[in-house]
Parts: C-alpha cells; structure tokens; sequence
C-alpha cells in the first residue's frame, strides 16, 4: 500500500493544485514533494538489505485475461532511485522562480511527472510498466514546450516528442512480443525472468526494447534530442528532467534488458554492441562539451559522456559494473541538477550563459565559486567525490569484460578535466591574455554587481546536494549494501 | 578503537577540519585565527606522527587499521583502511614536519593578501597536507587514489591560487589534466591488480604477488609507473611543473621539496613487492629517473627566472631518486627524498624571502648584490646550494653520493645500473654548473641597474625562523647516514626503513670513495666555473656561440611545442569539426530529416502515378522480366 501512495501521492497533489490561489500553490506543492520524500525515506529505512525478492509488495490483478497484474515492488536497484526523484523534485519545487509564469501548472506537471516516475521505478509489471514510461511523457512534453525559458520551445517538445515515440512505439511491440513469445501469457517480470524466448527471438526483441531504452538515455548516437531540450527547459524541471528522467532509460536497461533479454544473440550479439556505443557515447559527449560556448549546452554533452558510463557499466555484465551503474545513476542525479542551478544563477545575474564573454566574476561572488567548485571537481570526477565511485566500478566492471573498453573510456576522463575545468575557469577567472594585479573590485563590463554573491535560499537548496557529493564519496557503502536485495533474478547474480 | 589507531585518524581528522573550518570561515575569520589554525593544525598533526614514530621505534611491525567499509560489490570490497609502517611515519615526518615549516613561514609571505584570500590560501595549504598525509597513510589502493588526486587538486588550486592572472589560471588546468594522466594510470593498475588478484589492500596485495604471472606485473608496474611520472614531473610527463611557478612561494616549496613531486618515489618504495619482481618496468622507472635528472639540468642552465632554476633542479632531483628506487635502492632514494626536503625547502624560502624583498620579481639577472644587502638570506641560500650540489659536510653529498654509489656498485642488471651511473655523474656536473650560475648572478654580483629596490630588507622573523631551522637540518641532517663517505659509517635512515622496504640487496665496493671524491671536487668544481662564465668573463658566452643549442635548451626540448601539437591543437579543431559536420547536421538533425525525407520521397513516389498506361506496362514487364532474370541466376549458380 505504501507504494501506491509513493507514486499516487505527487500525482493527487497535481491534482489539489487545481483548487488552490497561485500565491500558496508552491507551497503546497512543496508541501506534497516533502510528504512523498518522508515515504520513500520510510521505504529506505524499512527496507531489508537481507531479503530476497521485491519488498513491500503489493499484487492485485488488473487485467486478468492477459495476464496483466497491478504489481508494485521495491528492490535494491529502484529504491535510491526512488529516493532521489522524491528529493530531486522537493529540490525543483523549491528552486522554481516566484515569477515563473503559470505557477500552478507547471508546478502540478513537476508533480505528476515524479508520480509517473516512481511508479516506473516501482513497477513490477512488464505492461505497468510501460503505462508509466508512456505517462512520463505527457508532462515532459508540456513542460518542456509551455515553459521553455529561452529559444524555440514548440521546436524542441516536437523533437523530444518525435525521438520518445518511435522508441516508445517499437517498445509496444516488443512489450507484446515478449507476452507472446515466452508463451507463459504473463506480464510479470519475475515471472519473464526466469522464461526465455530463444536467442533470434530475443535478438528482435532487445532491438525493439532497446531501441526505446537507448533514446531515453540518451546513448550515442540517439542523443539527438538531449541538447535542443535541455537548452530550453527551465531549470527548475531540468532538475528531474536531466536528474532522473535519464536514468528511467538506464533502469530500463538493468530492469528488463539484463534479466528478460540475456541471450541477444543472431547476426551479432546486442550485449557486444551496446558497450561499444557506451564507450562512444562518452568520448562523443566529451568532445562535443568541449566544442560548446553555452554553459548549458556544456553541462548538457557532459550528461552524455556520462550517461556513457553507466550503460557501459550495465553491459559489462558482471557485478561490479552494474552496482556502479546504479551507483552512477544516482550520483549524476546529484550533480547534473547542481550543475544546471548554478549556471542558471550565474546567468540570472550576468544574463548570457556564453563562456566566451563571461570572466572574472570569482571576486564577486566568492561562495557562489567555491560551491561551483565542489560541484565540478564531482562532475568531472575526482577521487574522494561522489561520481568516481560510480566511474571506478563501472570501469572495473568494464575492465573485467574487455581491458581496452576500460582503457577507451578513459579518454573520457582525461577530456572531462579539460571542459569542466574550462568551463568553471572561464567563467570564475580571469580570460586569456588577462594579467591583474589582484582581485578585480569593481563592476566590470559584465553588468554584475560589484557584490551578487549566492543568496540563503539558494544556498539552502543546492548544500545537500553538496553536502551528498561528499558524504557518498566517503562512504558508498550505504549505497551499496542494500543493492544485492534484488527483486527478480540476474544472469549474473549479484552477492 | 585503539589509541594508536585513533592517532593515525588524528592525522588526517587535524589538517581536514583545518581545511574545513578556513574554507567555510574565511570571511569572518579573524587574521590572527588564520595565522593560527593554518600552521597549527599541522603541528598538532606532527605530533600524532612523533607518537606513531615512538611506537614504530619499538618495534617494526606494520599496522593494519580498518575504519569502515568504504564499497562492496560482491567480491570487490574496499576496506577504509590506512596502513602504518616505517615508510609511512618516515613520509609522515618529511610532510608534517617540512610542510609545518613551509606553512609557519607563509604566515609571513602572505601578509599582503586581503582577508579572505588569505584564510584561502591557508585553506588549500591544510588541503594539501590532508592528501599528502592521506596518500602516504592510505592501505589500500582506492584510497591511495584518492589521495593521489586530492594532492593534484590541491595543487591546482595553489598553482591557480592568484586567479585574476590568466597564466596561473592556464598552468593550474595544465598541472590537473597532466595528474589526471598520472591518475588513469593507478586506476588502471588497480583494475588490473583486482582483476588477478582479487584483492585491493597492500597486505593482500603484496600476499598474491609471489603468485602471480610476470606479465600482469609488469603491466601493474608500467602502470603504475605512468602514475609516478605524472605526479613526480618525470620525462615525458614534466611540462605541468615549470609553469606551476605561477604559484606562491610557500607552495612552490611545498608542491617541490617536501611533498608532491617526491609522491612517485614513495609509490615504487610502496610497491616494492611488485618491482622486485617486474624487472622490465622497474628499470624503466630508473631510466626515466637518469634521462629527466639529465635534462632537468641541462634546461636549467639557460633558465633566468629564479624559481624556474630551482624547478628544473627539482626536477633532476627527483630523477636521482627515480634512479635510486629503480635500481632498488630505496634506502638511498628515500634518503635523497629526505636530504632534498630539507635544501630544497631552504633554497624555493629564501628564494622567496629575496622575491618578497624585490617585490615580486622573479627574474635573477635582476638582482644582484644581495650578499651584501640581505646577508642572512644569502648565507642560507649558499648552504642550500652547496648542499644541492653535494658538498660535503651538507645533506646533500651523503644522499647524492649514497644514490651513485649505489649505483655504481649494483652487480644486478648487467652493466644496465652503471650506465645510469654515468648519467647521474654528468648530472652532478650539470647540477655544479647551474647551481654556481643561480648562485654567482643572483647574490653575489653586484646591483643590477634594473633592481627593483634600493634597500632591500631581510625577512620577518615569522619567514626567517623556518629557513634557519631548515639551514641547521641542512647542515646536520647528512649525520643520519654517513656510509656514503664513511664506509661502514652508520647508516640510521637505511636501517629504519629496511623492515619496510627491505635492505639493500648488495655491498657497496671500496673503489667507490675514489669516485665519491671524484664527484664532489668536479660538481665544486664546476659550481666554481661558473663564476668565469658569467661574472668573470673569462670564456665568452658559450650560448653566442651554439645558438642552436641556446635555442633547445630555451625551448626545453620543445616538448610543450610538440604536446600542443599533437594533442591540444587537434583536439579542440576535432570538437570544432565534428560539431559543426556530423553533431548538428546529422546527429541533432535527424528528426527534421526524417519529415523532410518523408515528404520529398511522398512526392517523388507519387510522380509514378501517372496515369500513363504505357508507363504502367514498361514497370509492369521490366519487373517481369527482371524476376525471371533472377530465377534463371538462382537456378544457374546452385
């Protein structure tokens, strides 16, 4: 029942912002976001790292005929990830501007996508699951195309829109193949688990899956759509947006790929490629992050590159790489989001997010530079930092499949230094050719106030992201522990 | 939790909540606070590491302290773990101790820093001494990466420390993609070592070695390798650390003498289980160690700016004990490490104290006169020098002297440690020559016209205190292990860290005094040479006269020239390129292509419904007859 009420909490609370005043209405959105964090903190804490199969279960036939059950279950992949949308969208509702325009809407789509979200991690359900992947997308597609903050909104909702539905239309298919070829008319993943159809058959079928999957990511080179969305969404839902919604293709991945499909083998082995394309994507994202002049066009390659790692970690197809998969989901959910708020902050007070005509801004806004910092040295990630926990183990995983994976995706690791730290330089420090003598003290020709330092309410939303960049590079641990409680079984078991 | 193990987190628990309260109170804290808690953590820290000395003095053991479980995924599974022995507290003594001294002596440096740059600066110093202390105590090799790249980033942030300058802002990014090369490689090694052995603690490590196949050693070992060049600015890793003189003073010592580059020596000492057993890679390390000392100091000579001196000789140092732990004389090039802590620190402060006299000029050719202005300053930094060449009484000749003759007289290798002994031999002249041209121009010719002041004062007592202590280890410090020119002297240094890093596998040989005595009077004498080639002319100019040569040397070897080339150049026209001709176009386009690509091929389809029945009847037989064309084929080849 708990379950239920994690996904249907924020999607009643889309609802009640119907019947509220716009002036209370980010209150009591925030109000519903809180509520649905203190449940699925209540999950975490009441979960056993110990049991095996889905905990606080709930079964109930919903479409007998076929086979179709309401089940919901948690395990030790979904449970982070629950924990993370339900914290990310506190941190986007707190984030979202006094101003922004048509409060009460885009506030209830904040809402009703995390609904959907957590029920696609709760689902235990082949087609359940699916209704929720389908779900997800109608608030995206509105808020992306009603409240783009810059450039042409309709455009890109039409172009993530476009990419979303062939993947989603060729996953329907291969929803209702998986229901016929394994023969055993049942939709429920444990239950496909342990069926499967025969290699050829399974080799169409992680395309028309996979296919899906990978544009959600997005994995190079389906990753089209990513930049032109990211460039106009409004930060407050980028927060979910690039925070969790990217990870639903990867759980995807983990969730059905791995378990249903293992065998994907005819002409070639899918299992094969999807690595390659990983180890691409990442050198792809990289390179094209260093080519970019606008902040969120950089932050949105470098989610490329980095989404890059976690696939590579689910397809090295041993324990290691998938935990630092899941691992990696999480942390990139941490640090995408900080990323995007403090170049939305720096731009709202500069107002241009080109690195090239940004500079010297460290002298007047010292805290704001030092949080910056933090959070780059996490994106591009430094030892000691969250995110080189997640890159260290998918790349041990990846290393135990094939050495040379490993040592090519580290090129990736050279090159995020490179643009993260440009980036972070170029906005903070002087510019080239620039030799002062000390700290820059006045206004200079960026119209920023000689003083426009990080504000408390800005600061009290991205400290705990902060504060979990650092506490998860300590002590991973927590993560990892409740990971092998797995809901249904793996070809590779975890231990 | 024991006491021994709670003192062993005191170490790091000082410096980090150092670091902590400086960087998060920068703007309220008051000077004076600064001034305390910067250095004074680290002291506290000292303390904690005497008491570890005290307890490894008693017996020889090696700790093993578990403090968490930092992951675990099946069967990898990281222990928080810090491993104590004698080379731990003997690197924890040359950090804390050299590093209190650099960090007490930047209270005065700093001084006309404004408020919260300085708390900053004070921030990134206990940074600093966190990773180093942490990549020196850690037992495990997650946890010495961690370390590892903690040390770079502390060096980014002081080599970036004065930000509103454009070349410090682009040498502090150099010097963190060069230690994130050096990073890749130690993660690539633990891959490989987990990979085989299952394992990621030093005692389990070490435990399968003996086990193991040598091509996986050597690949560890190379591996590693790449990680020790980067950090220790070895050949062909190096161009990162002369531009790193775009930092203050205190950290140019800090970054050079006492800690970071001297972090590869420690590694091979660390991993000696591995060397001794990958010869190919272990001798690699030596090679590279001969061919950057010889380099180093051939750069040196032309270099003008004071502080780029002293960087190549640092350099050349650290290639001394590249060489020496190659060989698997650790002994001798932890000695070395030791002995250069102490005169390097010297030599970069009172570089530093002079610097801070000529405000903030770096350039030698103008000063000039200081021995009879700032006659302290000088004395000290003549000790340094003399020491950095290796004469005797001073630290440096028993380290220099015990890493050639180890050298000399290794029986291993086949003549392989002979030849570097040759190299380090040319070396030592080098070292004479462009220490007496830094000496001679500096401080002992007079007033340069172009001097920036007049009257130059000595430093406070705050700056001058830690350089006398420095002079006095400089000068006493040799006494630890005379062997090197008192055969058998004692020998206190090589026989405290032998239970770590086991003794030295050979004797050394009588003949090596003749070439000890040879060494030390050639490197004076070369030191002495300068004096005709630059304050006397004597000689003229030898640079007039092989432009060339002048040329390599001020290019230094043109490696950045060809770096750039080859990787920045191309890298940022591939980004350009590949955005502008298959991202955007083909990449990002495809779904707009797909409408129009849909349209167009609409209307051209459309354009075969013609209503001509002749055309009907042309497509009509050519299908017919191009099926039965295929049905002939099929039956014809089968």
């Amino acid at each position: 029942m708990i379950l239920t009420a994690v996904w249907l909490l924020p999607a009643l609370g889309a609802l009640a912002l119907a019947f509220v005043p716009t002036v209370q209405a980010r209150m009591v959105a925030a109000l519903f976001a809180l509520a649905s964090l203190v449940l699925t903190l209540v999950v975490a804490v009441g979960f056993d790292p110990a049991h095996h199969g889905y905990q606080f279960e709930q079964n109930v036939s919903w479409i007998p005929q076929f086979g179709v059950s309401y089940h919901l279950g948690v395990d030790g992949v979904s449970l982070w990830l629950l924990v993370l949308n339900a914290l990310l969208t506190v941190i986007a509702v707190f984030a979202t501007d006094r101003r922004m325009p048509r409060m009460r809407g885009f506030l209830s789509m904040l809402l009703l996508l995390e609904g959907a979200m957590a029920g696609l991690f709760l689902a235990a359900d082949l087609l359940l699951f699916y209704v929720f992947w389908e779900g997800m997308l109608i608030p995206a597609y509105f808020l992306i195309w009603l409240w783009a903050e810059s450039g042409d909104g309709r455009r890109a909702a039409i172009k993530f829109i476009l990419y979303t539905l062939v993947g989603s239309l060729l996953a329907l298919v291969g929803v209702i193949g998986e229901y016929i070829y394994t023969g055993a008319r049942s939709f429920d993943l444990a239950f496909l688990a342990t069926h499967h159809p025969n290699p050829g058959i399974q080799f169409g079928l992680f395309f028309l899956l996979g296919l899906a999957f990978a544009i959600k990511v997005p994995l190079f080179p389906f990753h089209g759509w990513l930049p032109d969305a990211y460039g106009v969404s409004p930060t407050p839902f980028l927060v979910t947006f690039a925070g969790v919604m990217g990870k639903t293709g990867a759980y995807a991945m983990l969730r059905i790929l791995i378990p249903l499909l293992p065998q994907p083998q005819a002409w070639w082995d899918w299992n094969a490629v999807m690595p390659v394309l990983a180890v691409l994507g990442i050198f792809w994202g990289a390179l094209m992050a260093l080519a970019q002049r606008d902040l969120k066009q950089v932050v949105a390659y470098s989610s490329v590159s980095h989404m890059g790692f976690i696939v590579l970690g689910i397809f090295s197809l041993n324990q290691q790489g998938q935990q630092g998969a899941v691992v990696q989901m999480l942390n990139h959910g941490i640090i995408i989001p900080a990323l995007f708020l403090l170049v939305a902050w720096v731009a709202a007070r500069t107002g241009t997010r080109d690195r090239s005509v940004l500079k010297d801004l460290a002298p007047r806004m010292p805290v704001l530079t030092g949080v910056f910092l933090i959070v780059t040295l996490a994106a591009l990630g430094l030892p000691g930092l969250n995110s080189f926990v997640g890159e260290f183990m998918t790349l041990l995983g990846a290393w135990q499949l094939q050495p040379w994976l490993a040592v090519a995706a580290c090129v990736g690791l050279i090159l995020a230094p490179i643009y993260m730290l440009r980036m972070f330089q170029g906005v903070m420090y002087a510019a080239p050719g620039e030799q002062l003598a000390g700290p820059l003290q006045e206004a200079g020709r960026n119209q920023v106030a000689a003083r426009a330092d990080i504000t408390g309410s800005e600061l009290a939303i991205i400290v705990p992201l902060v504060l979990l960049m650092i506490f998860l590079g300590l002590y991973p641990y927590v993560v990892t522990h409740p990971m092998p409680a797995l809901g249904i079984p793996y070809p590779v078991p975890w231990r | 939790m024991g006491n021994l193990q709670a003192v062993t987190l005191a170490v790091l628990l000082l410096p980090a909540a150092g670091a902590t309260v400086l960087g998060t109170g920068s703007f309220r804290l008051p000077r004076r606070a600064v001034q305390l808690i910067g250095p004074g953590v680290v002291w506290l820290a000292f303390l904690c590491v005497l008491v570890l000395l005290a307890d490894s003095l008693s017996q020889a053991k090696a700790h093993d302290f578990t403090y968490w479980t930092w992951v675990q995924s099946g069967s990898f599974q990281v222990p928080a773990n810090l491993y104590v022995d004698r080379l731990t507290v003997f690197m924890g003594l040359v950090i804390t101790g050299v590093g209190g001294l650099i960090v007490t002596y930047a209270v005065g440096y700093m001084e006309h820093e404004t408020g919260a740059s300085y708390a900053r600066f004070f921030c990134y110093m206990d940074l600093f001494i966190l990773s180093m202390l942490l990549l020196v105590l850690a037992g495990n090799l997650v946890f010495l990466i961690i370390g590892w790249a903690a040390v770079g980033l502390s060096s980014y942030l002081l080599i970036g420390f004065y930000y509103w300058r454009y070349s410090a802002v682009v040498a502090a990014r150099k010097a963190f993609v060069m230690n994130v090369i050096g990073d890749i490689g130690l993660i690539l090694a633990a891959f490989a070592i987990f990979a085989s052995f299952r394992q990621v603690t030093y005692p389990g490590v070490f435990a399968s070695v003996p086990h193991s196949d040598g091509f996986t050693l050597e690949l560890i070992g190379f591996l590693l390798l790449v990680g020790g060049i980067a950090k220790s600015a070895q050949v062909p890793l190096h161009t990162w650390l002369p531009d790193a003189m775009e930092g203050p003073t205190p950290v140019s010592a800090l970054i050079h003498a006492a800690t970071m580059v001297t972090a590869g020596v420690y590694l091979i000492a660390r991993m000696h289980p591995i060397y001794d057993v990958a010869v190919f890679s272990h001798y690699t390390a030596a090679a590279i160690g001969a061919v950057s000392a010889l380099l180093a100091g051939f750069i040196a000579i032309v270099q003008t700016d004071i502080k780029r001196v002293l960087a190549y000789s640092t350099m050349s140092q650290i290639g001394y004990m590249f060489l020496a732990v190659g060989i698997g004389a650790y002994g001798a090039g932890l000695f070395h490490l030791l002995a250069h802590a102490f005169f390097k620190a010297l030599l970069f402060m009172s570089a530093g104290s002079v610097i801070h006299a000529m405000h903030d000029e770096q350039d030698m050719r103008k000063f000039g006169g200081l021995w009879r202005d700032m006659r302290v300053t000088s004395v000290c930094f003549l000790i340094g020098s003399l020491s950095l060449v290796g004469v005797f009484p001073f630290v440096g000749f028993f380290s220099k002297e015990l890493v050639l003759g180890d050298a000399f007289s290794d029986p291993n290798g086949g003549g392989f440690p002979q030849v570097l002994w040759v190299i380090g031999f040319v070396t030592a002249l080098l070292t004479g020559f462009y220490t007496g041209r830094m000496w001679w121009i500096a401080f002992w010719r007079p007033a340069s016209p172009e001097r920036p002041v007049e009257h130059p004062h000595e430093a406070p007592r705050v700056m001058m205190v830690p350089v006398v202590i420095l002079t006095v280890l400089t000068c006493v410090g040799g006494f630890l292990q005379i062997n090197a020119g008192f055969h058998p002297g004692w020998k206190l240094v090589e026989e405290f860290l032998a239970p770590a890093v086991g003794p030295l596998g050979w004797e050394a040989r009588g003949i090596e005094y003749l070439v000890t005595a040879a060494t030390f009077l050639l490197g004076l004498f070369t030191f002495w040479l300068a004096y005709y080639f630059y304050i006397q002319p004597r000689f003229s100019i030898w640079s007039a006269r092989v432009p060339r040569l002048q040329r390599l040397l001020e290019h230094k070897f043109y490696f950045d020239e060809l770096y750039d080339a080859l990787f920045v150049r191309p890298l940022d026209r591939a980004a350009l390129a590949g955005d502008r001709l298959l991202e955007q176009p083909v990449l990002e386009g495809t779904p707009e292509e797909v409408g129009v690509v849909a349209t167009s091929s609409a209307a051209a389809l459309s354009l075969t419904e013609n209503g001509y029945f002749r055309a009907y009847m042309l497509v009509f037989l050519g299908g017919a007859l191009a099926g039965a064309a295929l049905l002939l084929a099929y039956r014809v080849f089968t």
